[in-house]
């Protein structure tokens, strides 16, 4: 046996006497365990731990403490910026099977659920009592609270509700060193700082999450949706400022444009209008004399920026057709080309259509149409490459046109990422928008947590000299 | 002092000496009866971290200082030779009405921010104590709830960009400018509620929201404390969207209202638009049915005084009383504390699960017992002020959670100690 042969039998064992029922190390098996949906890095690692429990998870962490293995936890797998991507021969810890809901305190309108709960269902769940969990990311029905935890996921209702770090009340941590802490609570106030809210959106770097304290939120006594069709991108964009500077705050403003609008009609047939170069579906919320007050004065606001339709949906269903079109988006664009590249911007409203009109111009000197769907009242771009990867160079350019992208992005004030998370994708961009004093600072945080540099390394933070060498 | 000559020496060489004390007004900066060798009022975040390094390199404990208003808070120090006032950091950056965000330095005061605000109808939902004197900076410092805290959120739901000098002496920032980011560690929320002991804070970005339509207070009198909880936690449970729903002893009440009530009076906030208003009022009426022993209602022009004077309950409800005690239990759990607060002066927010509750004085024995209680209801007891006296028998803080841990975090900023040394985490 070599000593790798030797050390990775030890390690199997390690799982194996610390009550670990599952452990795959079979290629075939943890090929899947390479890549999340990322499309720039997989690797290859050399165990799944699908834990089937909080304790199976603290004794895997202090397997890889005490053997020095990088580990990265693992749900869905959806994250689309490489945050679920393992170390090569390192560890990943699945929490899929942790997935059910620990407690729903309806005095206190809560919940304690475990990580591997995919999102969509928490807020089925909790819909008998007239409550739903707010933040909803496109990968709704399959992303989990564990991963938007760690990714700090948004998502079109965002808007007027907040991200994911506004209803995280408290949260179970393991830190790579193996110590199990518990973080917040359902108390407004405690003591200390606030690394709950350091630890949502730490993309799994400063430990596993195995527990986590919901907020629930009230489902609205009322709720309308508009579908709102203009001629021109800069008149939809015009009205999104215009909408939010008179005062309302829809729980959901969004933006297709008339790429984007084509295929959707082409493959789902949501209904959308033919001709428009850009719609916007906006949601209001809340009370009925504030529902009446907010729709009729953002089908004012759209019409005197020249609205070309303003359509109300009249009941449930055709609301939930306005959204499936919406929702259904990516998958209609798969249907295009087969590869696409998604990305995630925020710049502040008021830039949209100076940079929307930059993108499109990028786009096109790479041979490219961007298709864009995105969470305009937030200013958060989502512009889309779709490309074959087997056309020689389509890839390479898809990432060219993506960087300048980037750069024109944080040029208008905006940044690097708003929901997607930072993961692999984008880490060595952070000096784009931060100082090396700023990452300093953000990895001696890191120490804090971890210090032999275990949960989930080579994320977030753009690789240092040493580590690039490693990498190479 | 011969330290003093040296110290007031360097330290005007960084900021100018006439903005630097270090006589008998240092007083006014003094941290549970202790005064600081000097007090420094920097003009730039440059400066900050000048002194700053001069601390450092001279051991120097800083204790920073914003408006002072929630200087109660805390362990004592365990030094405090220099007191940074943010004061002078007051400029308004950037506010861009049509992105709803504007940015900030630390030092500024909440009322102008307010002020510039309220000329875009727009505002932030902090209700600071000590409306005229707190800063920004100090507000997020702090990271306190407001009384609609419930309804908007707590700060740490409005920051989306801080910039701190930490400890090390070092200007870090966090965040942005734009209303969504997950870009790199949320720094936001590690400086909010850090009470200065990680960095102090020279400049915020906010995201801020358009001022409601219309808002209108209902003063609901009632015969007992205990009716007060009950109606309180039931408002706070089938009432829709109150944007705030507490409750005052009864002396407080007449202080604020001028009218009597013998077990105090709940005042239920209501924001949004006329019919909704009307129909919210309708339902309140119902739920408190024969509860409430009378039903009043202030709109403008009275009810912002009237809010501003209820935001500094320290000065309302706990005017001449040393101890402010503040309870932090999960909402459903607050009607146990109805018995504890009876002939006691306290604002509560039913909705929030706080008790700011006001006392002459506090017997350890009596706060330890209340302090086990909130904890094993799953809330947590801190201090808002007391003398000096109770402090040294009785901690500020519960202990904290995951200590060890809290402590790295404090060294990986604040690697020698240096910021508000003693007062949250050692």
């Amino acid at each position: 046996m070599t000593v790798q042969a030797r050390q990775r039998a030890a390690v199997l064992e390690a799982f194996r006497a610390a009550g670990i029922r599952q452990v795959l190390t079979d290629p075939v098996e943890v090929a899947i365990f390479a890549k999340d949906a990322c499309p720039l890095d997989q690797a290859m690692p050399a165990f799944v731990v699908v834990a089937e429990s909080a304790d199976d998870v603290v004794a895997a962490v202090r397997v890889c403490n005490r053997f020095g293995l990088p580990f990265t936890p693992r749900a869905a797998g959806t994250c689309i910026s490489g945050g679920a991507v393992p170390v090569a021969d390192g560890v990943v810890i699945s929490l899929a099977k942790l997935n059910r809901v620990l407690e729903v305190d309806l005095e206190n309108r809560c919940a304690w659920v475990e990580p591997g709960l995919v999102n969509l269902h928490l807020s089925e769940h909790v819909r008998p009592y007239g409550l739903h969990y707010a933040p909803d990311p496109a990968s709704y029905m399959v992303s989990t609270i564990g991963g938007n935890v760690a990714e700090n996921a948004g998502g079109p209702h965002c808007l007027a509700y907040g991200v994911t770090t506004n209803h995280i009340l408290g949260l179970e941590l393991v830190l790579a060193t193996g110590e199990v802490i518990s973080l917040g609570g359902k108390a407004a106030e405690y003591p200390g700082f606030d690394l709950r809210g350091l630890v949502v959106g730490s993309e799994g770097t400063l430990g596993i999450v195995t527990k986590v304290l919901v907020k629930l939120t009230q489902n609205p006594p009322e709720l309308r949706t508009l579908l709102i069709s203009f001629k021109s991108l800069a008149d939809a964009a015009a009205a999104v400022s215009a909408i939010i500077a008179a005062g309302v705050i829809p729980v959901a403003l969004e933006m297709m444009d008339r790429p984007c609008l084509e295929v959707i009609e082409e493959y789902i047939h949501a209904g959308y209008p033919a001709d428009a170069e850009a719609v916007l579906i906006v949601e209001v919320d809340g009370l009925p004399g504030k529902v009446a007050a907010d729709a009729e004065q953002v089908a004012a606001i759209a019409r005197g920026h020249n609205a070309t339709e303003v359509r109300l949906a009249a009941d449930p269903e055709q609301r939930a057709r306005l959204w499936f079109g919406r929702r259904a988006a990516f998958g209609a664009i798969a249907k295009l080309k087969p590869n696409y590249y998604l990305h995630d911007f925020v710049v502040p409203r008021t830039r949209l259509v100076e940079v929307l009109t930059r993108i499109r111009a990028i786009c096109e000197k790479y041979g490219f149409i961007p298709l864009n769907v995105f969470h305009a009242g937030d200013g958060n771009l989502h512009p889309l490459i779709v490309y074959d990867y087997a056309e020689p160079g389509a890839y390479e350019r898809a990432l060219r046109a993506g960087e300048e992208i980037i750069r024109v992005c944080i040029a208008a004030g905006g940044t690097l990422s708003g929901e997607h998370g930072i993961g692999i994708e984008k880490r060595d961009l952070m000096p784009l928008v931060f100082s090396p004093e700023d990452l300093a600072a953000m990895r001696r945080l890191k120490r804090a947590f971890d210090p032999k540099n275990l949960a989930n390394p080579d994320k977030l933070l753009p690789l240092e000299p040493a580590d690039r060498e490693a990498a190479d | 002092m011969a330290v003093s000559a040296d110290l007031r020496e360097n330290l005007a060489g960084l900021v100018g000496s006439e903005n630097v004390l270090t006589g008998p007004e240092t007083l006014l900066y003094a941290v549970d009866g202790v005064a600081p060798k000097a007090v420094v009022f920097p003009e730039t975040r440059e400066q900050v971290r000048e002194v700053v390094r001069l601390a450092r390199r001279e051991r120097l404990g800083i204790i920073p200082f914003g408006g002072g208003t929630k200087v109660g808070f805390g362990n004592p120090p365990a030094a405090h030779d220099l007191a940074v006032v943010t004061r002078r950091l007051n400029r308004v950056i950037d506010y861009s009405p049509a992105d709803l965000t504007v940015v900030v330095e630390a030092g500024l005061g909440f009322d102008r921010l307010t002020d510039l605000l309220r000329r875009e109808g727009q505002f932030l939902p902090f209700d600071p104590v000590g409306p005229g004197r707190s800063t920004v900076g100090g507000i997020v410092a702090a990271g306190l709830g407001g009384l609609r805290r419930a309804f908007y959120g707590p700060p740490r739901d409005w920051v989306l960009g801080v910039a701190a000098v930490t400890g090390d002496g070092e200007l870090i920032k966090g965040g942005g400018r734009t209303v969504k980011n997950v870009s790199g560690y949320d720094l936001c929320r590690l400086f909010t509620g850090s009470w200065g002991s990680l960095g102090i804070i020279v400049e915020l970005c906010f995201k801020v929201f358009p001022v409601p339509p219309e808002s209108l207070l209902a003063v609901l009198g009632v015969a007992a404390v205990e009716d007060l909880f009950s109606l309180g936690r039931d408002v706070w449970r089938q009432v829709p969207y109150p944007a705030a729903t507490l409750g005052l002893d009864a002396r407080s009440a007449r202080d604020l209202t001028g009218r009597d009530s013998g077990g105090g009076a709940l005042l239920v906030l209501f924001s949004g638009v006329r019919p909704d208003l009307e129909f919210q009022l309708d339902r309140l009426r119902s739920v408190a049915g024969s509860r409430a022993a009378s039903f009043d209602t202030v709109s403008n022009p009275d009810l912002p005084g009237l809010w501003s004077r209820l935001c500094d309950h320290p000065d309302l409800v706990g005017r001449d009383l040393p101890v402010w005690v503040r309870l932090s239990v999960p909402p459903a759990e607050i009607g146990a504390f109805a018995s504890d607060v009876a002939g006691c002066r306290f604002l509560a927010d039913f909705a929030g699960g706080i008790i700011n509750l006001y006392l002459d004085s506090g017997e350890p024995a009596y706060l330890t017992d209340l302090r086990r209680r909130a904890g094993a209801a799953g809330g947590s007891l801190a201090l808002g002020r007391a003398p000096a006296d109770l402090k040294a028998t009785f901690p500020a803080w519960d202990p904290l959670p995951a200590p060890d841990l809290m402590g790295r975090v404090k060294r990986a900023l604040d690697p020698d100690g240096i910021l508000s040394p003693g007062r949250l985490v050692t």
